[in-house]
């Protein structure tokens, strides 16, 4: 990780979010409230600044999100939401504690509107939060989850600014109203960026579909090509978002890692296994129809980790940026060691398999399939790759091997685990998280 | 690697703005204490052999503070300016603010408030309290 620039990041984010919590040390008006009341508007104010930071971490900022990777980003926006919904609910909490008449205003016919546009604040962020964390189980269309989610932050927000301009005397003071001006502006500014400028942008930009053939265990490469323009240059294994039969501003984008090498004619291809709504309906685009790239993003890329050799360890369709990284090695003529640990449940089923046999010939790599349900007579590995798989095939110098593992959250955990206790120190260990919601 | 730094920002986040909050809370109420002490005093003065005099406006503006009305109002700029209460003894009758006070809805019935039930030592303090601001 290029740790001067994470480090300047982090701490912008910081900035961006302790800032009200400043502001609101600087001279407040309303005197003797007393500790807990003081506190819980502390806690309001910085709740709110977090909601408004959300919207800049999934932003897509290239030059912000490089250090890290945006999958890691999106991590973060997921695990911090939780904190900061901690945050705002401890702001009424505590107030009502403190003093029980606040109960009075959860009746919105005897409340004042801005206190109503508190709770409802409040009420979207915890519709939010289901949502997200249990989109799956509540059987919301990922396309459908996108726009609710978007619509949600935005009343949050909005809400939450409204409650605060109401109760109007925290923000007095006509240079507190500035500053929360300008950083509504800001929010409002990052939202108008995402919707609006962004898609004009791709619009501009756009891709012809030129090849869609079907892969081993239900999956489908998609090729694209640029369409009057030189498309972008990327590091291999990194991931786009991909729109197909729709407009860019629609929010039908899905994130996929480019399976294929960087090619100087801008063309990317795409592997994408069926397994939801959207992944199902790849099968039926043809050739000749438009598509949007947003990219590149990600840092899983041997391009950022200089090693002497690399192992890749991928679980199903987590090879797809991995087959993007050994393309390239193969077409540099790169003589360094490489090992591949390909987890799959069925021979028959195993994507890229011709692929990666033609790539064993050429650059002469170390292949070792682990197959759940081997057929008859297989001699090779089998069950899960663990300690036992990776010590059988990894050589003495392991500790120096560069890691790219790229597979099911449960898989990557276990497999980080056991390279760890195989003496591997973390700092090697690069994974992809792929599943973002 | 990655997901134990995310982790750690997430927590450090949490820490840095709960310990912000309460510094803030701290120092905020550290420096009341002697700016304002005097109405604190008058708050704990019935305990004292001497009982307030019937509508001390010093004892009003503690029973103003204690009952946080400056949430939705405010006088010489303190509080929520939406709703002053600055000239309020131009605008209503001692009598007015009495009942707004323990009983909006009479005279507002469309009015989000809610009525106050103060001792009637409270009650008259605060009217005296309020009867004595007047905006210059």
């Amino acid at each position: 990780m290029h740790l001067v620039r994470a480090a300047f990041w982090i701490a912008v984010y910081l900035g961006l979010v302790l800032a009200p919590l400043f502001a609101l040390l600087i001279g407040t008006t309303q005197a003797n409230a007393g500790f807990w009341w003081d506190l819980s508007i502390a806690l309001g104010f910085a709740g709110t600044a977090m909601m408004g930071a959300q919207f800049m971490l999934t932003a897509r900022f290239k030059r912000a999100m490089a250090p890290f990777g945006i999958d890691i980003i999106y991590y973060f926006h997921r695990y911090v939401a939780v904190v900061a919904l901690g945050i705002i609910l401890a702001h009424p909490i505590i107030l009502a504690s403190d003093s029980p008449a606040i109960l009075g205003f959860l009746n919105p016919l005897r409340a004042p509107w801005h206190m109503t546009a508190g709770l409802a604040s409040i009420l979207a962020l915890m519709a939010l939060m289901v949502t997200s964390w249990w989109r799956k189980g509540l059987g919301l269309h990922y396309d459908a989850w996108r726009r609710w989610h978007s619509a949600l932050a935005i009343a949050a927000l909005g809400l939450a600014l409204a409650h605060i301009g109401g109760v109007s005397h925290y923000v007095a003071a006509p240079w507190k109203r500035a500053l929360w001006s300008a950083i509504g502006v800001s929010w409002l500014g990052v939202i108008v960026y995402v919707r609006v400028a962004k898609p004009w942008q791709m619009l501009r930009r756009p891709y012809d579909v030129v090849d869609v053939r079907p892969e081993r265990g239900d999956a489908w490469t998609v090729a694209v090509h640029p369409r009057g323009h030189q498309g972008f240059r990327y590091h291999p294994g990194q991931f786009a978002w991909l729109t197909l039969r729709a407009h860019p501003a629609a929010m039908r984008e899905h994130p996929f890692s480019m399976s294929s090498s960087p090619a100087p004619s801008g063309r990317l291809e795409f592997t994408i296994k069926e397994l939801g709504d959207f992944t199902s309906t790849i099968k039926n685009v043809r050739s000749g129809e438009t598509a949007y790239v947003d990219g590149p993003y990600g840092a899983f890329t041997i391009d950022r980790h200089h090693a002497p050799g690399y192992v890749f360890i991928a679980g199903g369709i987590g090879i797809a940026p991995l087959m993007g990284m050994l393309r390239a090695l193969a077409e540099r003529g790169d003589p360094r060691p490489i090992i591949l640990f390909y987890a799959y449940r069925r021979w028959e089923r195993l994507t890229f398999r011709e692929a990666i046999e033609n790539l064993r010939s050429r650059i002469g790599m170390h292949v070792v399939y682990v197959l759940e349900e081997p057929p008859e007579g297989w001699d090779g590995e089998t069950g899960r790759i663990d300690a036992r798989v990776l010590s059988r095939h990894l050589p003495a110098d392991r500790r120096s091997l560069h890691y790219f593992i790229c597979g099911p959250e449960a898989m990557t955990r276990a497999v980080e685990r056991a390279l760890y206790g195989l003496g591997v120190p973390l700092g090697r260990l690069h994974a992809e998280l792929f599943d973002l919601v | 690697m990655r997901i134990l730094i995310a982790r750690l920002v997430v927590v450090v986040t949490g820490l840095l703005i709960v310990m912000l909050a309460i510094l803030f809370a701290t120092i905020r109420n550290v420096s009341d204490d002697s700016r304002t002490a005097a109405p604190d005093r008058v708050v704990t003065a019935p305990k004292a052999d001497v009982a307030p005099a019937k509508g001390d406006v010093a004892r009003g503006r503690a029973v103003y503070i204690e009952q946080r009305c400056a949430m939705c109002h405010s006088i010489d700029g303190e509080g929520n300016t939406r709703s002053p209460l600055d000239d309020v003894s131009r605008r209503l009758t001692e009598k007015e603010i009495r009942r707004w006070i323990v009983a909006p809805q009479e005279m507002d019935p469309t009015v989000a408030k809610r009525g106050y039930r103060l001792s009637e030592e409270d009650l008259d303090a605060l009217v005296t309290y309020l009867m004595s601001k007047r905006s210059p």
